[in-house]
């Protein structure tokens, strides 16, 4: 009888708390003038919470783990994954962001692969991914070595290539859009930015990206090659392996799971790239296609972005941007998986 | 939400109409013709300045070229001018005759959008919506649109090439503010800009007279408005502010000595002291301006496809008629989607 009553009791704070909370909604939505619906709300959600810590039986261990994850939880939540749902059910509507009056299915979808300029920043995004993704690891990975050889002032040659890396994207970006068009061009006397030319505008964005980039990888590269065990080394060393054998027999089998972490890093970096595209040119120039001109530069972020902000079509925007979420996921977990499989174990 | 907030417009009027007050009974309301009108005639815009904008001149260069300022109000004029000036450039200390800029990714808004104004309501009536009701039905006046781009072709042939097909609005500001140019196509927004190039010359707007006939004013109004919220709790605080604001001496020094804009009140007494807005302040009180009627165009369109096409023009990958052409397309492209 008493163990009952204690039940009762400890369930209470429970039951009052989601009665608070269902108060404090319905103020939400039909009293907002009501000064209480805010303290209402929070005061039911923490009495919820001290009701489940109260609740007894087997599953109390489990119920207070939840708790004590709930902050991280609670963030993650309403910062990460609520906006995405919201994002994909936007994307149905015809949301112009700040209300949507109708349902449009699958409309958005349907016109955005009718129109000419997003799968022409789609095609150039997958070919930017892929160069800069070779070229950002090729470059990261050369100077990895240097930094991890007996070179004089290594430590030195490591700060600088990092350093691109803490200068934020579109303060270099502005940098890099004033060297192509004023310090070349007065360097070669006569010539005209590159930025002007569909094709080099492109490969500008890719030097300025490569740039920025590869110190970062560097770093990884360089904390993979120290992981290297020095016996292995020492090993292949009195077997008489040489330095460009025992790079390709030995270390770079050794570092498999570093090429994983620094391929999947720049591909999702590439495919994302925003600020250099919309500080260096956004968009520009102008490349004829057909009869029409299209934005020769313009990358699937940046896209999203003009779709949304430019021309005030956020609905559109928010359709693009759950499309590049899905390719980005596609491509990105297919890379992780093939990688996988050519990583040693140790 | 604020109590105040900024609108650049007609999109932006339909974003937001549903949170404006009706401002029509205010007394600054009877007293401007900047105001923002809704369809319905109501006014829910409070003007607070008066832009303009054409091809600005550095009047010591055209004095010294022997070129009468008021000669430039159509297109033989700018002709004759700009190779006459071409022809002196060495001995006036000029790189090049203007300062243009029609690279599309960062300069499309002068392009697009001002000196496509032009075309737009450039010699017409205020609030003559003849071609921007065209455009925003997807078609252009292709005879107009010529003579627009016979113009531009004169502007981009006269202008410094790299400025031109790379240079920022910085670099058009300098070229011309270190007096390297005769003419800028931008407006009397650079007069807050003018000290830091240490500006010496004397220096005015002339209109971007593209037509065969006299175009005699420039294109000038409000570029922007402030509404009220209708929901907010200081809706009478707001209202008495703006009075405050465009009516009173302290007011109207606010926004005119301290801000250095024109004001748009008939009523105002306080008289500009920039260049630019002397300048600009001729023609507005001589009622020889026009509309902005490119505030109405659908939104994003000079970023997303005009723009572009002033690029390639001044880049010399499409002609006259291919301008005009592509400029149709996509223009009823833009407004189909």
């Amino acid at each position: 009888m008493e163990g009952k009553a204690k039940k009762t009791i400890n369930v209470l704070p429970a039951v009052i708390g989601a009665v608070m909370v269902c108060c404090g909604l319905y103020f939400d939505f039909y009293n907002q003038g009501f000064w209480g619906r805010g303290p209402l709300l929070i005061g039911g959600l923490l009495l919820i919470v001290v009701g489940l810590y109260l609740v007894p039986g087997r599953k109390h261990r489990v119920i207070v783990n939840g708790l004590f994850l709930l902050p991280l939880i609670g963030a993650f939540f309403i910062t990460v994954l609520i906006p995405f749902l919201f994002g994909i059910f936007y994307s149905f509507t015809d949301w112009n962001g700040i209300k949507f009056t109708q349902f449009i299915g699958l409309k958005n979808y349907v016109q955005m692969f009718h129109a000419p300029d997003y799968l022409y920043s789609l095609l150039i995004t997958f070919l930017f991914t892929v160069l800069n993704m070779v070229l950002v690891n090729f470059a990261a990975f050369f100077l990895a070595l240097l930094c991890t050889s007996e070179v004089r002032g290594r430590n030195f040659y490591r700060a600088s290539f990092f350093l691109p890396n803490l200068i934020g994207g579109i303060v270099l970006g502005y940098v890099w859009q004033f060297i192509f068009n004023k310090v070349f061009t007065s360097l070669i006397a006569g010539s005209v930015s590159m930025l002007t030319n569909p094709n080099l505008a492109f490969f500008a964005i890719l030097i300025v990206s490569t740039w920025q980039y590869a110190g970062y990888i560097m770093m990884i590269y360089v904390t993979g090659l120290q992981g290297v065990p020095k016996d292995i080394l020492e090993a292949s060393a009195v077997d008489g392996a040489g330095a460009l054998k025992t790079l390709l027999h030995i270390k770079l089998p050794m570092i498999a799971n570093t090429f994983t972490v620094c391929i999947f890093l720049t591909l999702v970096n590439s495919f994302k790239q925003f600020d250099l595209n919309y500080s260096i040119t956004n968009g520009a120039p102008s490349r004829i296609l057909g009869a029409k001109a299209v934005a020769s530069t313009e990358f699937l972020a940046l896209n999203i972005y003009n779709t949304a902000i430019a021309r005030n079509r956020y609905a559109e925007g928010q359709t693009k941007a759950v499309v590049f979420f899905l390719i980005l996921a596609a491509v990105s977990l297919t890379q992780v998986s093939i990688s996988k499989k050519r990583e040693v174990e140790l | 939400m604020p109590d105040l907030f900024v609108f650049g417009g007609e999109g932006d009027y339909q974003t937001w109409k549903d949170y404006m007050t009706d401002l029509s009974g205010e007394e600054w309301a009877s007293q401007t013709e900047f105001g923002f009108k809704s369809p319905d005639g109501k006014t829910v815009g409070f003007p607070y300045a008066v832009e303009g904008y054409g091809i600005t001149y550095n009047k010591d260069v055209l004095k010294a070229a022997g070129i009468d300022p008021a000669s430039l109000t159509n297109y033989d004029g700018f002709k004759k001018a700009f190779e006459i000036i071409d022809q002196k450039k060495s001995e006036l200390g000029l790189t090049a005759v203007c300062s243009v800029a029609a690279e599309s990714g960062q300069m499309y808004w002068s392009t697009g959008n001002h000196l496509f104004g032009y075309y737009l309501s450039g010699g017409l009536k205020r609030g003559d919506t003849t071609y921007i009701d065209q455009l925003k039905s997807g078609k252009v006046d292709a005879g107009r649109l010529g003579q627009f781009a016979d113009f531009m072709k004169l502007l981009f042939d006269y202008s410094d090439k790299n400025t031109l097909i790379s240079g920022t609005y910085d670099d058009q500001l300098a070229l011309w503010a270190q007096g390297k140019t005769a003419f800028i196509t931008q407006g009397n927004w650079i007069d807050p800009s003018l000290p830091d190039y240490n500006v010496k010359f004397g220096c005015g707007i002339a209109p971007l007279a593209f037509t065969k006939e006299e175009m005699k004013g420039v294109l000038a109004d409000c570029p922007s408005w402030w509404a009220v919220y209708n929901k907010g709790t200081s809706i009478d605080a707001c209202k008495a502010f703006l009075k405050e604001l465009a009516l009173t001496e302290e007011g109207q020094k606010c926004l005119v000595s301290d801000c250095g804009m024109i004001s748009p009140y008939t009523t105002c007494k306080v008289s500009p002291k920039t260049p630019l807005a002397m300048s600009l302040k001729t023609y507005v009180d001589a009622g020889n301006t026009y509309s902005w009627e490119w505030t109405k165009m659908p939104e994003g369109i000079s970023m997303n496809a005009t723009g572009k096409l002033f690029e390639l023009y001044a880049k010399g990958e499409i002609d006259k008629d291919g301008f005009v052409n592509m400029m149709q397309t996509a223009i009823a492209d833009y407004v189909k989607k």
